[in-house]
């Protein structure tokens, strides 16, 4: 009996040595920031947009986009807690759109292979030249770059009054998309 | 007499245990504090890059088992196990964890085993293991599953080191 106890004593001790006998933490933080990025696809896009002359006199003055017009909006947005969606505006900045007409621009709904919480795109919007919401409620997200990711940007002219339009008048514009808190 | 030898085993057996100690040092800062930088994303449309490999020695490891005698110093084997204790953290992001060398040792004893990355978790799993008294092991940290559609903050975890004496 007494040697068991001392057997079984001796298997005790063996195993307290196979026992954890120190242990280190090391803390590891890591910060992700804020970001707003957008741009456009193809870069430095440019489109031209025409009024065509009718040959029936009487008839409507028929629209003409004389370049691909398909540009699409990719843009990165991360937002930190408790901070606002954002917002996505389209104004222009320099040039004139020609008496007589509307510049117009539709943005359609997101498409892509990008990943979040893409915004809400307005249907249509005539651009002036003060920032306008075209874009709203966009959360931490990723579109993808290049055409085909992100929203499709469409742009038109429509005419609003016959009596302004001058056929002489050629103008160019520039339109400046910009990412921003809601 | 049986009584007597009884006794004097388990002073001894109590005797070892109480001397047996050891020290599991981190000699490098015991907070790494690293912030991804917003120019980090190449282009508008993108996310962050997939993951950031830091620095082959951004934890430096020694590994000391007393009392200072030749067994303890040469030949007493031990294994590191690691894992994680998660403070604010997103379950998206992946840590993992490498050895990128062996350290320091005048027996030429190596550590074996982690050499790989591998995947911390909160249940602790075997790093390396190794023989004797080893300084400076150098251990790489490695970063995977962080987002632009995570919210923009700060996240910490601790990593934890236990040292297992064999």
């Amino acid at each position: 009996m007494k040697k068991s106890i001392v057997f079984i004593l001796t298997i005790v001790a063996t195993n307290l040595y196979a026992q954890t006998i120190d242990s280190q933490e090391v803390e590891f933080r890591i910060t992700l920031p804020e970001v707003s990025l957008v741009s456009i696809a193809p870069d430095n896009s440019t489109i031209t947009l025409a009024l065509e002359n009718t040959e029936i006199a009487g008839e409507k003055v028929k629209y003409s986009s004389k370049t691909d017009p398909q540009l699409w909006l990719n843009y990165t947005c991360s937002i930190a807690p408790n901070s606002p969606s954002k917002n996505l505006t389209a104004q222009i900045i320099s040039g004139n759109v020609p008496d007589g007409l509307e510049l117009q621009l539709n943005v359609s709904e997101y498409s892509g292979s990008g990943k979040g919480n893409f915004g809400t795109p307005i249907s249509k919007i005539n651009l002036q030249n003060y920032p306008q919401n075209i874009i709203s409620n966009i959360g931490g997200s990723y579109t993808n770059k290049g055409v085909n990711n992100g929203h499709k940007l469409e742009y038109a002219i429509a005419i609003t009054n016959y009596e302004q339009l001058d056929s002489e008048n050629s103008n160019i514009l520039t339109i400046v998309y910009t990412i921003s808190d809601n | 007499m049986k009584k007597t030898s009884i006794i004097i085993t388990l002073i001894c057996c109590f005797a070892i245990q109480v001397d047996l100690f050891a020290q599991l040092k981190i000699s490098s800062s015991s907070f790494i504090n690293k912030n991804i930088a917003a120019v980090s994303i190449s282009e508008a449309g993108m996310d962050f890059q997939e993951e950031i490999v830091f620095s082959q020695d951004e934890i430096m490891m020694s590994i000391k088992i007393f009392p200072q005698n030749l067994d303890n110093v040469v030949y007493n084997s031990w294994q590191i196990h690691v894992s994680k204790n998660d403070i604010d953290w997103n379950n998206d992001l992946e840590l993992y964890i490498r050895r990128t060398g062996d350290g320091k040792n005048d027996y030429n004893k190596k550590p074996q085993n982690g050499e790989y990355f591998q995947k911390i978790e909160t249940n602790s799993s075997l790093f390396f293991v190794g023989q004797g008294w080893i300084n400076l092991i150098p251990i790489q940290v490695k970063l995977t599953g962080f987002s632009v559609t995570l919210p923009a903050k700060s996240y910490s975890t601790e990593i934890i080191f236990t040292l297992i004496d064999n």
